[in-house]
């Protein structure tokens, strides 16, 4: 079984390069040098996960594109805001990896390379990229074919700089989730039920943070990385997905009762087509990929814990209380939408608050019980759009006191608003007609903090919209491009 | 602050069936839309009353064309509906389906009334096949998949007073024209033919449409088979 080791254990300098990282090195530029129409090419690969031929920056090598029933079938196939996010990549990962493997042979690198994650949320200096993302030659002097020049990086990326910040990088709320599939606005780890394709519903917890924050971090403004269409071409994509692939697995083995959804449209209902190393189609469903031991997979992550052991046999069948324990599926939970802000809220490059009105819930949380500590509290970010890329990216602070510092109230932060898939999700085009993507944050603990200070007003919430450039993001060249925020509503579940 | 799981479980199943399905009255109506088209209830739904749309007073062939919307309609408002009630407090979840309800049948009752008007003059089997016809190339065109597109939008909507229930109104309203660009073409040979199993066939074909893994119209080609097999049914051959 191949083991997939952190990037940032893997020791480099500009003269000595991790054999990992140098054969990725080799197999991407292996890959780089095929034409577009060929599957196991980089641009094909890339085009998998979106194709723009307005935004293709090598549009103008003259290559002919594969035919369009080609590109109908297997391009612009990546799922977000949708269940099918983590079990589509884990499928487009593992196929990337074959190619690879395909690629390096030849040239007489091992059998078992694997893919490197890399792990920005390890350290206080793990959001620098790997050097290998940084340098302009490999050790033999050839040009780096990881390095990816600013703009289409952030600057900070190629200079040893950290890139994001702290929040964009934060696993604890995906990883604290209790479950995979959202219910309505209540986030989860995975993501609402949504049929193969895109958006629409509000995107899983994984998948906000750190997904779609690392890939603006990387990105900023105008690079790759910030684009559907152009993410994959970023070599540094793969290294990011996989991570994000290893918090999956993580997330499975904190618990036995972190299991996936069960429902056959999940795991049989759609099947993925990619092509294999030798330009075969593979079909495969996302019950296929769960186990990362399984054949098809066969790979791990260093680091990780083991597999939780099954429970012992209960001596009781039903212990006082009720059939409960931590691998009982918890119950389904009724989100209750107490109140909302009235009209559209646009940011700029200015902080902005919104006040909501808010009110007793009257349906289900008013029945759950009487007491308030034991609701959930959710806000809900809904039809977030914007028509060109936005200079910032947002971070949401509930209740921020007036001229306070967003880096002393760490704890009124509901989460970040990422950049990532706000465009394509605006596009008349897209698949829900433009209608933006909708974020969920848990501000349950939030509101207890606001509780135990005294400060939480059961009749209105202050949402806190903080922008947060990147340094040297091409500041001052550029226009403000506002996202919209079409209604911030709060929910009791 | 827990998780309120134990408060949850107190609830009936009942209870929680109808929460969860905030559709259900929606889907209430559109059965016995269904039913009205089939059974010859009060004269209104019959067969025969159906086949001679074209015929009657404007009023009637209205009333028959608000049944087959409601009925070929309303299953396909299942998602957006739920996001209409999720939207809402939970006080104005009914008031706000209604209201997006007739929204959307507004447009479609506006056009039912060109269509009557159509079907004056090209009642009939015949014209049905045709109207099949001019169906299957509309599937080819970017308009159609356009039209499914916004059948897929949702709406930001006030949370209280005349503004959420003018924004549940706009939002039907938008809807049914999304629905109305798409759909436009495949609704009249339901009304002209008469052939009532035409109604299930077309709503099943709608059904696979909005369904479908991204958006993509179903192919023209089912259309014509309809077209076939209406002209074989009618022994226009």
């Amino acid at each position: 079984m191949r083991i997939r080791r952190s990037a940032l254990n893997l020791q480099q300098t500009s003269q000595s390069w991790d054999p990992i990282l140098l054969w990725y090195a080799k197999g991407v530029r292996e890959l780089q040098s095929r034409a577009i129409s060929d599957p196991g090419s980089w641009r094909y690969q890339a085009a998998m996960h979106e194709y723009n031929s307005a935004t293709d920056p090598f549009r103008s090598s003259g290559q002919p594109l594969p035919s369009q029933a080609d590109q109908n079938r297997f391009w612009n196939r990546c799922q977000h805001g949708s269940w099918f996010f983590l079990s589509w990549h884990r499928a487009y990962l593992r196929f990337f990896e074959r190619m690879i493997v395909a690629a390096i042979i030849p040239l007489g690198g091992p059998v078992d390379w694997a893919l490197p994650f890399w792990d920005y949320s390890a350290g206080p200096n793990a959001r620098k990229l790997p050097l290998a993302f940084q340098l302009q030659t490999l050790p033999d002097g050839s040009p780096n074919p990881l390095l990816v020049p600013a703009p289409d990086r952030t600057p900070a990326a190629n200079s040893n700089g950290l890139v994001g910040t702290p929040p964009d990088a934060d696993t604890s709320v995906c990883l604290g989730k209790r479950q995979f599939t959202n219910l309505g606005v209540v986030q989860q780890f995975g993501g609402g039920q949504t049929g193969f394709m895109h958006n629409g519903g509000v995107a899983g917890a994984c998948e906000v943070t750190p997904h779609g924050s690392m890939h603006g971090a990387v990105g900023g403004f105008v690079g790759w990385m910030s684009a559907f269409s152009t993410a994959a071409l970023d070599p540094i994509f793969w290294f990011h997905h996989a991570n994000i692939d290893r918090l999956w697995e993580l997330w499975h083995r904190q618990s036995l009762s972190h299991t996936d959804p069960t429902q056959t449209l999940w795991q049989t209902g759609v099947v993925f087509e990619f092509h294999d190393e030798n330009g075969a189609v593979v079909p495969i469903t996302s019950d296929q990929v769960v186990d990362i031991a399984a054949p098809l997979m066969d790979y791990d992550y260093e680091g990780l814990p083991p597999k939780p052991a099954p429970p012992a046999p209960l001596i009781s069948a039903t212990p006082a209380g009720g059939p409960r324990g931590p691998w009982m599926p918890t119950p389904q939970i009724i989100p209750e939408m107490i109140g909302a802000s009235l009209g559209t809220v646009t940011l700029g490059s200015e902080p902005r608050s919104v006040s909501v009105a808010i009110a007793p819930p009257t349906g289900p949380a008013a029945l759950l019980s009487k007491d308030p500590g034991s609701r959930s509290v959710h806000l809900v970010l809904e039809n977030v759009q914007a028509a060109a890329a936005p200079i910032e990216t947002y971070q949401v602070f509930v209740n921020l006191p007036a001229n306070a510092d967003p880096l002393q109230n760490e704890d009124l932060r509901a989460g970040v608003l990422p950049r990532f898939g706000i465009v394509e999700a605006s596009q008349a085009n897209s698949e829900h007609g433009g209608t933006g993507v909708n974020l969920s944050y848990d501000i349950t603990k939030i509101a207890a903090t606001l509780e135990t200070r005294k400060a939480w007003d059961p009749t209105r919430l202050q949402v806190d919209f903080v922008p947060v450039r990147t340094p040297g993001d091409r500041e001052g060249e550029l226009e403000i491009q506002p996202v919209r925020v079409g209604r911030v509503s709060v929910y009791y579940s | 602050m827990t998780w309120p799981a134990e408060s949850v479980l107190r609830f009936s199943a009942f209870r929680l069936w109808f929460w969860l399905r905030p559709e259900w009255w929606m889907a209430a109506l559109s059965a016995m839309a269904w039913l009205s088209m089939i059974l010859p209830l009060a004269g209104l739904g019959s067969h025969h009353a159906h086949d001679q749309c074209g015929q009657h007073d404007t009023l009637v062939g209205l009333v028959h064309w608000g049944s087959m919307v409601c009925a070929m309609m309303f299953p396909l408002l299942i998602g957006q509906v739920r996001v209409i009630a999720a939207r809402s407090l939970w006080s104005r979840r009914n008031r706000g389906i209604a209201i997006y309800l007739v929204g959307f049948l507004v447009p479609w009752l506006l056009y039912g009334l060109l269509a009557i008007r159509i079907m004056r003059y090209t009642p009939g089997s015949r014209s049905a096949i045709v109207a099949l016809i001019i169906a299957a190339v509309w599937q080819m065109t970017p308009w159609k998949e356009q039209g499914l597109r916004w059948c897929h939008r949702t709406d930001i909507l006030a949370p209280a007073g005349w503004r959420a229930d003018a924004d549940c109104f706009n939002s039907g309203r938008r809807a049914a024209c999304g629905c109305l660009l798409s759909c436009w073409a495949v609704m009249l040979p339901c009304a002209m033919s008469g052939a009532i199993w035409m109604m299930p066939v077309l709503s099943l074909f709608g059904f696979a449409e909005r369904s479908r893994h991204g958006i993509k119209p179903l192919s023209f080609v089912w259309l014509l088979v309809v077209a076939g097999v209406l002209a074989l049914h009618t022994k226009l051959f």
